[in-house]
């Protein structure tokens, strides 16, 4: 199976919610890229939400996700967006059900001998389509939050590191990334990596701030519209983007 | 399609292992993520005040001047459509310059988008948390004096707003400090509504704090005036009164208990201030507050029609020494005839 890079940072950087929008563009090589940034965006969450709301998949949720990329890939899915109808995730999140129903399903037969199939589909629809309670809205977004603070904090350590500022990082990295409880003061910080407390508060000021532009990009990036953006932005930082 | 572009998983070195990653640290970062940046570095933030729905008030230091500040900052998802229309909110605050209300010093707006305002940092406690304790020390008996002197200090405080033509919309226990010497600051003054004379402000949205927001505040298409302060500061003074109290406790004015019929005038200044109608209430918080000043001096308050009997006996009560002189000089003066 090839193992793709990540998509050059490049590639959507000039205009609001451009992802989502170039999904649909006619030039193929935009298509593309825009479709590998989806995926580089939304693959791992797609397999932790998967695990996680579809218990009965068990280890398959990698293969469920997938297949299901490999689905959308072929047309399935994606081009059906419409902005104007609900947000981009929440799409993402109803075709990434109704898949794994269908693999549900699929798998059912397969152990019967390829005839009957003993789950019910109804049942798997409904249990696809109900989300009453916003629990599985909630289980995606948790794990696309993760996996964003995740891809941003790696672009965050090769911004550093490509200036010259591999200090400034491993400050943020010994603070901010450590568990609460073994969370330094920045007077031990400053002493274990022999700098003075004051260096330690404006590294971390500067590299905050640099992570927030690089989340701000990200969610910019991922958004379907302005007000997704907004409602994003606003949810995950408090900030108007 | 590019061979790449498979929906393979992709590259995992481009994220970070989840397990350094868990709920509590994406949680501690958003939180620091969300602190406000001000330009040229100038205020450091401290530690966190106060969190609301609206905005979260932070305590910070202000580098350039040296000296520790108060700095509101609006949540983003209440961020007003038009920015600067708060701006322009807390320039009207920003004017009233009364040594109850409290300064605000600084205000703009972040890189982000969110508006910030820079305040004194008001050092006291809140009337909430103040009457708390004041319950906690005796909950059987209140001294209503020094309660009285509160209100007639945030009237002060009130009146001088309505005078520049602001009024808060939002007074509640939680909106006033009370200071170590019993000095009264009103805070929060972010639901401020501007008014021309005595034309009343329409409300952007519904304001006020439940059980003190007075019913025009609750009706969208209602009409804020100096009358819609007068009913938070009545409900505040039936607050610190006890007066709604199940169990209701023994006030005390000047020492001495008030009985229930000595509590009728207060009940009334209540009950006026808080009509439902806002042309039943007080036209102004001065009215208001001159009727409470009366009350506490034993003078007849303008909310209450009192009877000839209620009236001889509050006559008496506010002249007590002097009564009592007289009392004493007749009854001298009886005795001396009656021995000679």
């Amino acid at each position: 199976m090839p193992q793709p890079s990540s998509p050059p940072r490049a590639a959507f950087p000039a205009t609001r919610h451009s992802l989502v929008a170039a999904l649909g563009d006619a030039h193929e090589p935009t298509r593309a890229r825009a479709f590998d940034a989806v995926v580089r965006l939304y693959w791992h969450p797609v397999a932790a939400y998967v695990r996680l709301r579809w218990p009965a998949v068990g280890d398959d949720a990698d293969d469920v996700a997938q297949s299901f990329f490999t689905a959308a890939l072929d047309g399935m899915y994606l081009a059906r967006f419409d902005p104007a109808r609900a947000r981009f995730r929440t799409f993402l999140r109803l075709c990434v059900d109704r898949h794994a129903m269908n693999y549900l399903a699929h798998e059912g037969r397969q152990k019967r001998g390829g005839h009957d199939t003993h789950i019910s589909l109804d049942a798997l629809e409904i249990a696809a389509e109900s989300d009453v309670h916003g629990t599985a809205d909630r289980l995606f977004r948790d794990a696309w939050v993760q996996h964003l603070f995740s891809i941003a904090i790696v672009r965050l350590r090769e911004t550093l590191t490509a200036s010259g500022r591999q200090q400034h990082y491993d400050v943020f990295a010994a603070y901010d990334l450590a568990p609460g409880d073994a969370r330094p003061t920045y007077h031990a910080l400053a002493e274990e990596l022999r700098i003075s407390p004051t260096q330690v508060t404006n590294w971390l000021h500067s590299t905050r701030r640099l992570l927030r532009e690089i989340i701000v990009d990200e969610l910019r990036e991922a958004a379907a519209s302005d007000a997704e953006l907004r409602d994003d932005a606003r949810a995950l930082l408090g900030v108007d983007a | 399609m590019p061979a790449h572009c498979s929906g393979s998983m992709p590259d995992t070195s481009a994220r970070i292992d989840d397990a350094a990653l868990t709920d509590a640290t994406i949680g501690h970062l958003r939180a620091v993520l969300e602190s406000p940046t001000f330009e040229n570095d100038r205020y450091e933030l401290l530690d966190t005040l106060g969190s609301g729905g609206t905005a979260t008030v932070f305590l910070a230091r202000d580098r350039w001047l040296g000296r520790d500040v108060a700095i509101k900052v609006a949540s983003a998802s209440v961020l007003p459509l038009d920015a600067a229309r708060a701006l322009a909110e807390a320039r009207i605050v920003g004017r009233l310059e009364h040594h109850g209300i409290v300064p605000i010093y600084d205000a703009g707006q972040l890189a982000d988008g969110r508006t910030y305002c820079v305040m004194r940092r008001v050092r006291g406690t809140p009337l909430a948390e103040w009457l708390r304790t004041e319950a906690a020390r005796d909950a059987s008996r209140i001294d209503l004096g020094a309660r009285l002197r509160i209100i007639e200090q945030l009237c002060e405080a009130v009146a001088f707003a309505h005078g520049a033509g602001v009024v808060h919309c939002d007074l509640s226990p939680n909106n006033m400090m009370i200071g170590d010497f019993g000095e009264v600051v009103v805070m929060d003054w972010g639901a401020a509504a501007r008014t021309t004379g005595n034309d009343g402000a329409r409300r952007r949205e519904v304001g006020g704090t439940r059980g003190f927001s007075a019913p025009e505040q609750l009706d969208s298409s209602g009409v804020v005036s100096p009358r819609t302060d007068v009913y938070a500061i009545g409900r505040l003074l039936e607050t610190c009164a006890e007066l709604d109290s199940p169990s209701p406790p023994t006030l005390t004015l000047g020492g001495r208990p008030l009985g229930a019929g000595a509590l009728r005038p207060l009940q009334a200044i209540v009950a006026r201030a808080t009509a439902f109608d806002a042309d039943a209430r007080y036209a102004s918080v001065s009215a208001f507050a001159k009727d409470v000043r009366s009350f506490a001096f034993g003078d007849a308050v303008s909310a209450y029609q009192e009877s000839m009997p209620e009236r001889v006996g509050r006559t008496l009560r506010r002249h007590r020494v002097l009564v009592g002189l007289l009392a004493s000089y007749l009854i001298m003066r009886a005795a001396l005839l009656l021995w000679r």
